[in-house]
């Protein structure tokens, strides 16, 4: 079996007052993905949030190469996470977690 | 420099807080119809403010004498496309730079308003904001009709921008997302790029010089005057 390519991209969600739950933004992530894109699509993503600090709203999310630019597209489509509204502001993608933090 | 030509500071007292989000993400400038300021164009806090004028209406007089009376005073004009007569007209008036697309209404984006536009480089203005809030079926009827349009425009030669009509600041976008949000509607990429960042800077750098005092019309610009050395 091929194996796929990951990408890491590190983004920051601006919003009015600080995430709690992390889970909610990978929730809202996937929700949207799937609305635009599809069951199959969303699965085949494998999206993970591997990092997200709640406090400054920086944080990292892992998919597939070919997934990018969809995951980029759910993400910046979301206006609201609960109540509050939120930005969701791409910054650098990269093959490796590394590279990112360097 | 990178230019929201479309967003909506309804109270003024919020404007600090648009400049200090379009500062976070990147922005150098935007335009707003609710500038109370009477320049067409003021400068806060490292951003440029421009003022904009959305014209609108179903009657051609009105929109004709609307763009009549803003025009002086607004870096800005867009007119929100109602019906084909004020379409076409508004695509051909060389005074309008943007047809604003207003998914609630039932208008259909025409071929042949679009070659008129693309001949008086007047673009077509796509803002993402209803799509932040809506979803589903209600959020995919919108992204018909902006695809639609925007394969209208492109097959047309006409430009487009892509604009935030943000009502609160979290609505804005970077300029990044605003391009990926292009490729959703059915944009290239590097056409995605022009709608985010050239195209909205190349009108503002049209207005400035139509708003210099050297500038006679399109094309016809004083370059010495008699009086200069």
């Amino acid at each position: 079996m091929k194996k796929t390519r990951r990408r890491y991209l590190s983004f920051h969600l601006h919003s009015e007052s600080s995430i709690s739950d992390d889970k909610q933004l990978s929730t809202a992530i996937w929700k949207n993905l799937m609305s635009l894109y599809g069951e199959v699509s969303a699965a085949d993503s494998k999206l993970y949030l591997v990092e997200f600090d709640e406090k400054s709203g920086e944080g990292i999310l892992q998919c597939t190469a070919h997934s990018l630019d969809k995951v980029i597209t759910s993400a910046v489509l979301i206006g609201s996470i609960g109540k509050k509204l939120v930005s969701f502001e791409p910054r650098r993608t990269s093959g490796t977690i590394k590279a990112l933090k360097g | 420099m990178i230019i929201d030509l479309g967003v909506c500071v309804s109270d003024p007292k919020r404007l600090e807080s648009f400049i200090q989000m379009a500062q976070k993400i990147g922005f150098t400038g935007f335009a707003s119809d609710e500038i109370a300021d009477d320049s067409y164009e003021s400068f806060k806090n490292g951003v440029t403010i421009l003022k904009r004028a959305d014209v609108s209406g179903r009657g051609l007089k009105s929109i004709r004498k609307q763009v009549d009376s803003v025009r002086k005073h607004s870096m800005i004009v867009a007119v929100k496309l109602a019906s084909i007569e004020v379409a076409n007209w508004a695509a051909e008036d060389q005074r309008v730079d943007l047809l604003t697309l207003d998914p609630s209404r039932e208008y259909r984006f025409r071929n042949t308003t679009a070659r008129l536009a693309a001949a008086s480089d007047t673009a077509l203005e796509i803002r993402f904001e209803p799509l932040l809030h809506l979803a589903g079926l209600s959020r995919s009827k919108v992204i018909k009709t902006y695809r639609e349009s925007i394969r209208i425009a492109v097959d047309s030669g006409m430009q487009v921008v892509l604009s935030s009509g943000a009502k609160h600041p979290l609505h804005m976008r970077s300029s990044l997302a605003i391009q990926h949000l292009g490729e959703l509607l059915g944009m290239e990429p590097e056409f995605a790029e022009n709608a985010v960042n050239q195209t909205p800077f190349d009108i503002v750098e049209r207005n400035r010089s139509r708003f210099s005092s050297d500038y006679i019309a399109d094309g016809v610009e004083i370059i010495r005057r008699r009086t200069d050395k």
